[in-house]
């Protein structure tokens, strides 16, 4: 797919726009994924992938294939995420609670007994993930949705990979606290313990 | 039974993920313990692996978007023969699309896309000069003296005025400042041994230096500054009440961060009330750590192993990263676009 991917930067560098088309088609789902573990809602979500795509075409240009193009997409869509994430923090809003998962905006407190029980499973995830802090986030939404390696990662958030490995098992220690605490998910303990 | 080791959440999760040395897996898979812990994080990360699918209509028009920006891009290329440039006038697609979701700020995302050329046409490299700065806040100080009647401080140093300015806007600001070098702003129980921890407090308490001269500016700064630690302590509610908290995005809530500028000659004026050991200041309570690569992926910054970055900022609406190095021939500004770390001309 990467050597699909190189033709397909390659022709779209060279103006082709059926090549951008396919590649951003190939892409987005995953970009998209991102935003939303990262940004938190949908609302956010879908502005930052939408800077996502804007940037990818910007820097499509200069993009030298260093890094593989997924790679180097799923860059740039985790900084419009961050991007997002600021500028949402300077402008006032009403609130942040959209109609899935805004809850997990409020204190966690309020979850256990107004959560709904038609909220599919991976707003409870994203629940729990939005109460982890960025640093941690980002490099669980980039190994669990986005299925790159520590090594990538760490290009990615310019962060050693040691840093990357650490914070990722911190990541899921604490989402794993959280699940459990919010009986939210079953953990490989309470498995074993009913079994 | 034996006891588990120190880092046993590292070495369960490297496992999960197949990133584990020869030696760890042993150590890992001779652990029922372990084992235990490598089935939760394994469900975590499962769960965390459910696809997330976009609203079919939002992606097509995201993608709409950027075609019509590709196109916009290509046919300017076609009468300016510039390939060379990346591109700058996605305006009208963008504009175009309709809000596919129920987002009431729909209505600001363009304006990020549509600042960068302006911003760049108004930027030129600048480099910092001492004699400068001294002569720029000598005229700061002598024209609020003279509209304002203040007494006393016309005979101060340019290091001392300094001094006192940043005083004077860390006591408008929230009572969180402080020493933050030796802080870890994260308090996180479970996270104490974290080994990068050098989450420290950043400059939320470093000098503001220009706002003497216009109090409105510094009552922004304070404002922005309380505002900034209240959403941080809404991302990480179990850091101590009084320790400096990062944003969401990680950036710390220094000197640049909450404030915006209609042009690059504006930051730069800004940063010209500046002392070296300020900006000095600045950089070194920055971790690198907290902001995504730039300063890897800009060459004449790699080089560097300490953080060049000393603040961000928007301009014309674009987040911009400002970082600052030393080298044989003085002292230079970078200014580069945060998004996609390009720097600006």
């Amino acid at each position: 797919m990467s050597a699909d991917d190189r033709a397909l930067v390659a022709q779209a560098q060279s103006g082709e726009r059926a090549a951008l088309d396919e590649l951003l088609r190939r892409h987005y789902d995953r970009i998209f994924a991102i935003c939303r573990r990262i940004a938190g809602n949908e609302a956010d979500a879908a502005d930052a992938a939408q800077e996502a795509l804007m940037a990818i075409v910007r820097g499509l240009p200069k993009f030298d294939n260093r890094a593989a193009f997924s790679t180097w997409s799923y860059r740039v869509a985790t900084n419009a995420c961050l991007d997002e994430l600021r500028r949402r923090k300077r402008r006032p809003t009403p609130s942040l609670v959209d109609e899935h998962d805004g809850w997990a905006d409020k204190h966690t407190d309020d979850i256990e007994p107004a959560f709904d029980e038609q909220i599919a499973v991976r707003d409870e995830v994203q629940a729990a993930l939005n109460e982890l802090s960025e640093e941690f986030r980002e490099p669980v939404v980039l190994r669990d949705c986005a299925g790159l390696d520590y090594a990538e990662i760490a290009e990615t958030l310019g962060i050693p990979p040691g840093t990357v490995r650490s914070r990722i098992a911190r990541g899921r220690t604490k989402l794993a606290v959280i699940m459990r605490a919010g009986n939210q998910a079953p953990t490989g303990e309470r498995q074993n313990k009913q079994s | 039974m034996n006891p588990l080791p120190p880092n046993a959440d590292e070495l369960v999760s490297a496992y999960v993920d197949g990133q584990a040395a020869p030696d760890e897996i042993v150590v890992v898979e001779s652990s029922p313990e372990l084992m235990e812990r490598v089935e939760a994080f394994r469900t975590v990360a499962d769960l965390l692996g459910t696809p997330v699918e976009a609203p079919p209509a939002q992606k097509e028009a995201h993608i709409a978007a950027a075609l019509g920006a590709f196109d916009a891009k290509f046919s300017a290329d076609d009468s300016a023969d510039d390939s060379a440039e990346s591109i700058e006038e996605p305006i009208a697609p963008l504009t175009a699309v309709p809000p596919v979701i129920g987002d009431q700020e729909q209505a600001d995302t363009p304006a990020a896309v549509t600042s960068l050329s302006q911003a760049r046409e108004r930027r030129r490299p600048r480099r910092f000069n001492i004699g400068v700065i001294a002569a720029a806040v000598a005229v700061l100080l002598f024209a609020v003296v003279a509209a304002f009647g203040f007494g006393g401080g016309g005979g101060d140093d340019l290091a001392t005025t300094s001094a006192d300015t940043a005083a004077d806007t860390q006591e408008a600001a929230a009572d969180d400042s402080g020493d933050f070098a030796n802080e870890d702003s994260m308090g996180d129980d479970a996270m104490d041994d974290d080994s990068d921890s050098a989450l420290s407090g950043l400059a939320s308490a470093a000098p503001q230096p220009t706002a003497d001269a216009d109090e409105v500016a510094r009552a922004d700064i304070a404002e922005d500054d309380s505002a900034m630690d209240e959403d941080a302590m809404e991302v990480e509610e179990a850091a101590p009440a009084d320790t400096p908290q990062l944003d969401a995005g990680g950036a710390a809530p220094f000197l640049l961060a909450d404030r915006g500028f209609g042009d690059q000659e504006s930051l730069l004026e800004e940063l010209d009330f500046l002392t070296a050991e300020e900006l000095d200041q600045l950089a070194l309570q920055v971790d690198a750590g907290l902001f995504p690569g730039c300063q890897t992926e800009v060459a004449e910054l790699a080089q560097f192993d300490s953080p060049t970055l000393i603040g961000e900022t928007f301009i014309d609406d674009e987040l911009v990263q400002v970082h600052r190095l030393l080298d044989d021939s003085g002292e230079i500004i970078f200014v580069i676009t945060d998004v996609d770390c390009m720097v600006l001309p």
